[in-house]
């Protein structure tokens, strides 16, 4: 070693030159092949988890064969992210604050506001004009749900989903308990009570606390809040409502659901909460209700689920969602993940086709089935491998009628205030009142002042 | 040494230190600046601020030092500071190699061999070092731990669970002993044989050899490790980020993750930055008195 | 030896000396006690790289310990043929070794004048160098992200060897003079009489005797770029461009399988540069570190 050094630094000429070759040869490695006009195109499509990247492996190359028949050169490359959904949002906003961006990318919708409003989705509102298909068959709901905050769209849908509570139904007829659509918040609690005092174990999950993420407050918070007369987002002051009465009422019912023993509280408190409560107690039958949705026959409890239950549908059915008055229930339903395009492409055109492509047709169809999703646009009833599917088809079809929440800035702050409440509450260190207001400070604080009002 | 002299001295010395001094001015000390800088204003990755963050002046720090999250990290990194650096890494690596080392009186065999063993641990790399131990504090009844205390009868623990503050301290203390032992061996047998040999005939014990003579000697380097080791604890990311990313809950997060968690989970960089200030302000404090050892080293 | 030193000092001083531990006997039962710890601890060093060990030739590895019912090298095949162990590796390379050969030549040139040279400020800046060894990444990452944003160097090859670089400077540097210091000047001073100038004299006389030293100062910074996690894990969004390090963590938190083949084998690949180098590098290390426990 000592020689080899000698004899680079007795010519610091040569030592510097060489230094400079490496890096010119580093350097010229990272240089980005751009996408020469009318060439011959390559798009980067991010996607992450696995049946959705399976399902992407086996049908893109479809894609390539139906653009070249077209007569255009379109490959696209996939690039898998990490897993676990921060980390894939960590990496995608990097990527996209670098300059790195993907073509197009797949994510969760309530992802699309923070990408949108930060300037690194594509405007989507002209090439949606054009394409026929948009106005004519994907559904009204959804499509307003999906217009950003200053009035444009960023995002299509991949597919749809619908949440609501899935039963039991046998664990209750067993028990001699009604199966009948609960209509309000004190009949759901009534009957859970019920059962929790046959089993001993507790009986209704709706998502609480810090260790669900983002699930605490799309699987859990939000479809109580929707039943209440309160609303989140003042949307024309454009302001978080962050104390109402019907926020109250919420906290009040998760203390509620915890007094009574009716909600699992330990598995809460750990990562990935869903695997003692869905992936356990469920198939069971401890865990008589929970908040679901769509993909939940196949993704969870489907025989290439994650924790499969036999004769699923003798055993599972669906109730709506109760509200706190009682007056009517709901489900709740909104397009699940979505495409989005780089405002950094070098290749709009191309990028779209792939877009309009996945949003169609043969490979939606198969996306739906793969991941348990009903279908965001009402032609796909009779394409296989989608129309096989009934209980997915039952699901878009209550979508003209559900529920839902747009995303909106600063969503991730609210969401973040809510799990840190629910924790207080199920962890018994917070009345239900109590964490109202701990939420309503914690929400002003994160938010900024300027953002937020109070009923 | 020879005191710089003329104007061609002057010009060699600047050229070589420049591209030194560049490299760490530009990527260690702006940096450092910077972060002082962006710690008062509210620039995110996302959302709004994205586009156009804008001053703020102290509201991220009053923010800072009201958020019972921040604290709560703060306050366990100090304690895996104390328990894996100062006691763990230290003190019983000090009182080990004292054990081990070779002095009037006291040999051993075979300490060579050992000392390539016990190099191990520090030589591989964080994220290795977290894997294997992910193995070993596998909360399933076939992890290892769990297996040798299931045949003491114990239930299996998880031990990621429910104790993981204490168990990522183990980690640290078992990636930093055995050098740390390595290192203190060899100051010791570094000593001066005939003042130790002096205080045997006076009678001394052992002990009292070691109280009265040999730590006294050894001061300054004891002193010294000690401020690195608690310097580099403080500064510990990847190797507990592997194991746990904070988890559960908040449980591991120690300021480091805190701020990877500020700045690359919830994407505001303004924040984090004020975090990181805060950390280097104690990093800098200790550094200072790290430094004031070493002057002699100059 | 120690029997001889201790006998005769009894002699001589003819006083009392109390028997220091084991000193007369070869195996007292102090020094079986300090056998016995001696190994416990070693089996606490190394017994959690038995899983590594046993997992990266199991064809069926799993997170538990376990002897493999197949011994195989499969794991380590199918790492470079079929997944991007090899595109891993290389990046790791050109990552730590571009770090290590800017270093090199960096701390190099400065060290020779901070070791040779006195000028107004010396101390200051060594003290202020020395200081800077408390910057650890964790704290400026934020900032740093944001400058390597401006600078146009995320996700590129020579902005993050350049990071890497700096990071591993300081320690670099002080190791360097540190070297530099022991060559005595008498030599260069030979050199100068000789006939031969300054420069000549640093490169031809004194770089040849503080070799070891920046052989040892640049296989610190290389393992010290090579193990580096933090900064690939923010700077580098690339699949194609992530080292070792990011590699394994992002199979460990794959959400629901874990390939553990494919970590294991890629474990010890990772490792085996700096155990190599460790084992290797120890006795020069510890030469030079023990005096002082200077730069550890």
């Amino acid at each position: 070693m000592a020689s080899t050094s000698k004899r680079y630094l007795r010519r610091p000429a040569l030592t510097l030159a060489v230094t400079l070759v490496v890096m010119a040869v580093t350097a010229a490695c990272t240089a980005d092949s751009g996408g020469d006009g009318g060439g011959p195109v390559e798009l980067t499509l991010l996607d992450h988890q696995e049946p959705r990247v399976e399902l992407l492996k086996k049908l893109l190359p479809q894609f390539e064969q139906d653009m070249k028949e077209q007569g255009k050169e379109i490959s696209v490359k996939l690039l898998e992210g990490p897993a676990e959904d921060t980390q894939f949002t960590t990496k995608l906003t990097l990527d996209y604050n670098s300059g790195n961006a993907p073509d197009v990318a797949s994510f969760g919708n309530s992802g699309a506001v923070d990408f949108a409003t930060s300037g690194f989705l594509l405007d989507l509102t002209p090439m949606t004009e054009e394409w026929t298909d948009w106005d004519d068959h994907f559904y009204e709901q959804l499509r307003k749900e999906l217009v950003q905050p200053d009035g444009k769209i960023y995002v299509v849908p991949r597919e749809a989903q619908i949440v609501q509570l899935f039963y039991r139904k046998d664990v209750l007829q067993s028990d001699g308990i009604s199966t009948a659509q609960p209509q309000s918040w004190d009949d759901l609690l009534d009957r859970m009570t019920q059962v929790t005092r046959e089993s001993g174990e507790p009986s209704l999950l709706f998502p609480a606390g810090e260790a669900w993420g983002g699930g605490t407050f799309f699987e859990g918070f939000i479809h109580l809040m929707l039943g209440t007369d309160s609303s989140l987002y003042d949307a024309e002051e454009s302001k978080w409502i962050v104390a109402s009465p019907g926020l109250t009422d919420v906290l009040t019912y998760y203390e509620a659901l915890t007094e009574a023993g009716v909600m699992p509280v330990d598995p809460l408190l750990n990562p990935e909460p869903w695997v003692p409560t869905k992936y356990e107690a469920f198939p069971k039958g401890d865990l008589v209700a929970t908040t679901c949705g769509t993909w939940c026959w196949i993704f969870d409890w489907g025989p290439n689920g994650a924790a499969p239950i036999d004769g699923l549908f003798k055993k599972v059915s669906t109730w709506e969602f109760p509200t706190k008055s009682g007056e009517d229930t709901f489900v709740w339903g909104s397009s699940g993940w979505v495409w989005a395009i780089s405002a950094d492409t070098e290749n709009p055109e191309e990028a779209w086709e792939l877009v309009k492509w996945l949003a169609s047709g043969d490979f939606m169809a198969q996306n739906a089935v793969a991941v348990g999703a009903a279908s965001p646009r009402d032609d796909l009833r009779n394409v296989k491998p989608y129309s096989d599917y009934d209980f997915l088809i039952d699901a878009e079809r209550q979508l003209p009628k559900a529920r839902s929440f747009v995303s909106l800035p600063g969503t991730d702050k609210i969401v973040q205030a809510v799990g840190e409440a629910t924790e207080q509450v199920i962890t018994g260190r917070m009345s239900g009142e109590e964490a109202a207001e701990f939420l309503a400070e914690r929400a002003t604080e994160l938010l900024g002042e300027d953002n937020v009002k109070t009923l | 040494m020879r005191r710089v002299d003329g104007w061609r001295d002057t010009l060699t010395v600047m050229a070589f230190l420049a591209p030194a001094l560049i490299l760490i001015g530009l990527f260690l000390v702006w940096p450092a600046l910077w972060a002082l800088y962006q710690s008062f204003t509210n620039k995110a990755l996302t959302g709004l601020t994205a586009m156009n963050p804008s001053f703020v002046g102290i509201d991220n720090y009053t923010r800072l030092l009201a958020d019972g999250d921040f604290f709560a990290s703060l306050l366990r990194t100090v304690a895996f500071v104390f328990f894996s650096a100062i006691v763990g890494q230290t003190l019983f690596a000090f009182l080990i190699a004292y054990l081990m080392a070779n002095r009037p009186g006291w040999k051993l065999r075979a300490v060579p061999v050992f000392a390539v063993i016990f190099v191990l641990p520090l030589a591989v790399p964080e994220t290795v070092a977290a894997l294997t131990w992910a193995s070993m504090v596998n909360g399933t009844e076939s992890g290892f731990i769990n297996r040798i205390i299931g045949v003491l009868g114990a239930g299996p623990i998880q031990w990621l669970q429910d104790y993981a503050m204490e168990t990522v301290t183990i980690v640290n203390i078992w990636r930093g002993l055995s050098f740390a032992m390595v290192l203190f061996i060899a100051a010791l047998e570094g000593l001066p044989r005939d003042v130790l040999e002096a205080a045997m005939v006076d009678g001394a014990s052992a002990w009292q050899q070691l109280r009265w003579v040999t730590i006294p000697i050894l001061r300054p380097q004891i002193l010294t490790f000690l401020m690195l080791t608690t310097i580099t604890t403080f500064g510990i990311f990847g190797l507990v980020y592997f194991l746990t990313r904070g988890g559960p809950g908040n449980a591991t997060e120690i300021v480091g993750i805190y701020i990877y968690k500020q700045a690359f989970q919830f994407f505001e960089i303004g924040y984090g930055s004020a975090a990181g200030v805060l950390l280097l302000a104690i990093l800098l404090g200790l550094g200072t008195y790290y430094v004031r050892l070493m002057r002699d080293q100059v | 030896m120690s029997v001889d030193v201790t006998a005769e000092q009894k002699d001589a001083s003819g006083g009392r000396l109390r028997d220091t531990k084991g000193s007369s006997r070869r195996h007292s039962p102090g020094k079986i006690g300090a056998y016995l710890l001696l190994s416990a601890l070693a089996l606490f060093a190394l017994i959690p790289f038995s899983w590594l060990l046993l997992a990266a030739f199991d064809s069926d590895a799993s997170i538990s310990v376990k002897v493999p019912k197949a011994w195989t090298l499969g794991n380590f095949t199918n790492l470079f043929a079929n997944e991007d162990g090899g595109r891993l590796m290389v990046n790791s390379l050109i990552y730590a070794g571009g770090a290590t050969i800017i270093l090199v030549v960096v701390t190099t040139l400065a060290g020779y004048a901070l070791s040779r040279y006195d000028f107004p400020g010396r101390r200051a800046l060594m003290l202020g160098i020395l200081l800077t060894r408390a910057i650890p990444p964790t704290a400026t990452i934020a900032p740093l992200y944001v400058i390597a944003t401006d600078l146009g160097f995320l996700n590129t090859y020579h902005g993050v060897v350049l990071i890497l670089a700096a990071i591993e400077a300081p320690l670099a540097l002080w190791i360097m003079k540190g070297f530099f210091d022991t060559v005595p000047r008498e030599i260069e001073e030979a050199a100068w009489v000789d006939g031969a100038n300054r420069l000549q004299a640093a490169f031809r006389v004194v770089l040849p005797l503080a070799g070891p030293g920046v052989g040892a100062g640049a296989l610190i910074a290389f393992i010290g770029a090579w193990n580096e996690f933090l900064i690939p894990l923010v700077l580098i969004s690339d699949q194609d461009k992530i080292p070792i390090s990011i590699g394994l963590f992002r199979a460990w938190v794959s959400y629901t399988q874990v390939d553990y083949n494919f970590l294991a084998a890629l474990a010890i690949i990772y490792v085996i540069p700096a155990v190599v180098f460790y084992l290797f590098a120890r006795r020069a290390l510890q030469a030079s570190l023990a005096g002082g426990l200077a730069g550890t």
